[in-house]
């Protein structure tokens, strides 16, 4: 059986182009959270025990990268620090809320806020609050995540509907060769990281991607600001041969 | 509010007010003991120049004149702080 080949267009947020078998990332953290609720004084516990869990992981994740994700880390860490922004989250449980929904309600109306701004790099920022809600949230349900991030024998493509920072920040890079989110911006701090080091990185993809079945052969070329899914031979033949020249001129320093 | 003291910068480089410069402006503010505040509105409107999230929600862009006001006892030195760290570009010193 003859499997077609599928063209997928994005929005470059990084650039480059990368060969590998299409992975479908999976999120190792939600927005769902299972618990057991108590009274007020339990909950405000639940509350600040979570929020030092989240400053020790983000701390501890920075302390072991480079600039670019210590200083992107920062912003997450800054707000866990911010009395302000963690003020009304203590209010609401002692009204009665339990302590994720206080702290989701929150998040979740900063998140509107940044995205109302409507410039790119507040836009942009909703995603950083996204990670950190639920860091937090991961942090209150109990889980300790151990698990080490999937990796993979060599040079994949992960695809996503998103990825937040500290999900980057976990990846095994060295197995990875490109990255295609069907959500996501070119402004955002996952781009950023990804352009540092080096990965190529498709945004805003159709949403055809999600359903790409994991282990398809997949191109990703950003200059064509697309990704080929199942190419067939001749399309991948052009397509080394692009990236030899691509990589050519790159030595060359052009 | 009585015996402030007051600065203003403007926003040079094209960052404008993008996470890091939040972070470095509401950091630098948290080591004064002086309330610190900000206003991109001319004075209409103050924010907490401790607070990374009120800071960041600024929307101070390229061009933008920030004033800055504090009040206590280093109020000060932490004004001509935050000016420099500014009109540096968010450079540390």
């Amino acid at each position: 059986m003859k499997v077609s080949e599928i063209f997928l267009s994005g929005v470059p947020a990084s650039e480059g182009m990368a060969a590998g078998a299409l992975v479908q990332h999976q999120l190792r953290r939600s927005d769902l959270i299972d618990r057991q609720v108590g009274n007020p004084q339990q909950e405000q516990y639940v509350l600040q025990q979570a929020l030092d869990q989240a400053r020790t992981e983000i701390s501890k994740l920075m302390a072991r990268l480079d600039q670019t994700a210590t200083e992107i880390m920062e912003f997450q860490l800054a707000l866990l620090e911010d009395e302000d922004f963690l003020a009304p989250v203590s209010t609401s449980i002692n009204k009665g809320k339990s302590a994720h929904e206080a702290w989701t309600e929150m998040v979740n109306t900063e998140i509107s806020d940044y995205v109302a701004a409507d410039e790119s790099y507040m836009v942009a920022r909703a995603d950083d609050l996204i990670d950190l809600k639920r860091c937090v949230l991961a942090a209150m349900s109990g889980n300790i995540d151990t698990e080490p991030s999937p990796t993979h024998s060599e040079g994949v493509v992960i695809a996503a509907c998103e990825i937040m920072p500290s999900e980057f920040l976990e990846l095994d890079l060295s197995s990875i060769s490109a990255i295609a989110t069907s959500g996501g911006s070119p402004s955002s701090h996952v781009a950023i990281l990804a352009r540092a080091r080096g990965i190529p990185m498709l945004v805003g993809c159709d949403s055809e991607l999600l359903k790409v079945p994991s282990g398809s052969a997949a191109l990703v070329d950003t200059d064509l600001s697309q990704i080929i899914v199942n190419p067939q031979k001749d399309r991948h033949i052009a397509f080394q041969s692009r990236l030899s020249q691509h990589r050519n001129l790159e030595k060359r320093g052009t | 509010m009585s015996d402030s003291t007051m600065g203003s910068a403007v926003i040079e480089g094209a960052a404008g007010f993008h996470a890091r410069p939040a972070v470095k402006v509401s950091k630098l503010a948290k080591k004064f003991n002086a309330n610190v505040e900000l206003s991109v509105s001319n004075g209409e409107r103050w924010i907490n120049a401790k607070s990374t999230n009120a800071v960041m929600k600024m929307k101070a862009t390229t061009g933008t004149q920030l004033l800055i006001r504090a009040e206590g006892v280093d109020a000060d030195t932490a004004v001509s702080n935050m000016v420099t760290l500014i009109r540096q570009n968010f450079e540390d010193a």
